[in-house]
């Protein structure tokens, strides 16, 4: 059970009100749009999706080139130390 | 039980689409629904955003709305639901210094205390605003619509008993914050 004091203040500052008459109308005239309010975090929100969807786009696409260089940079070393020997097993710079 | 009977009778109206029935049931309602979003958000205009929010979803709702419902509780989950959609937005409950001090002159207090009783006041209407939502609610609920515990329950969706225990916890914290603010201003 509260204390008598702040039951009464309560029911002092809760105290039903009556609506105020423009209520009708806001609510008949339903084009009447609600208060714009700003919603920052939904900007921000949409802000870093783009934001990471273009830097996961980059590094893809800068791990894709380099694997791609590194990949054509070794097929030319193996080439170059493989033996150049032709299918009959000679080599091919010299009995061409 | 009449009220309802009526509330019936007019959601059927509303359900044929008829306007009068609209109407009739807005102005049996507005008082309620407004004062609980004004006591619950503090603010007129933000009430006002409430009780058209909360008109708009009950008139479309009607359409199925289900004759073996009860229709008060409906109502009342309907406006909590509104309020609480707007908790983001609403950081102070009313500002009512000024009816405050105008209601606490009692012919048998002197002058000294009713400047206590209405920094009091004041200091409640801070610690009230400060309150989580479902607190603030849970306090809108009882001491504006002087709800039962289990009808409050309903519309919450908890028993009874927590309501009670929650509401007890609720005063002693508003007790101690303002024995606190009383010590703190001497």
């Amino acid at each position: 059970m509260a204390n008598p004091w702040l039951e009464g203040e309560l029911k002092r500052n809760l105290r039903p009100v009556s609506a105020p008459d423009e209520l009708w109308s806001r609510i008949h005239e339903q084009h009447r749009p609600l208060r714009v309010r700003p919603h920052h975090w939904r900007a921000w929100s949409i802000a870093m999706a783009s934001l990471f969807v273009l830097l996961a786009g980059l590094v893809w696409r800068l791990g894709a080139n380099s694997q791609a260089s590194a990949g054509s940079a070794g097929m030319r070393v193996v080439q170059l130390r493989r033996p150049a020997r032709s299918a009959q097993g000679g080599c091919v710079l010299c009995h061409a | 039980m009449v009220l309802e009977d009526s509330d019936q009778e007019l959601i059927e109206g509303c359900q044929r689409g008829e306007a009068e029935a609209f109407r009739a049931l807005f102005e049996r309602h507005k008082d309620k629904v407004y004062s609980i979003a004004l006591r619950y958000s503090g603010d007129p205009a933000v009430a006002q955003d409430i009780a058209q929010e909360t008109f708009l979803k009950l008139f479309v709702g009607l359409k199925t709305f289900r004759a073996d419902s009860e229709f008060s509780s409906w109502l009342y989950r309907v406006v909590v639901n509104s309020c609480l959609d707007q908790k983001r937005k609403i950081r102070r409950l009313q500002p009512l210094l000024d009816e405050v001090l105008a209601m606490l002159p009692a012919p048998d207090i002197n002058a000294f205390d009713q400047i206590a009783r209405a920094e009091l006041s004041a200091h409640l209407q801070t610690i009230l605003s400060d309150l989580p939502d479902e607190q603030r609610m849970l306090l809108v609920l009882r001491y504006t619509q002087a709800l039962a515990y289990d009808e409050i329950g309903r519309i919450l969706g908890v028993a009874s008993g927590t309501i009670a225990s929650r509401l007890n916890r609720i005063h002693r914290k508003l007790e101690r914050r303002l024995a606190k603010e009383k010590k703190q201003n001497g």
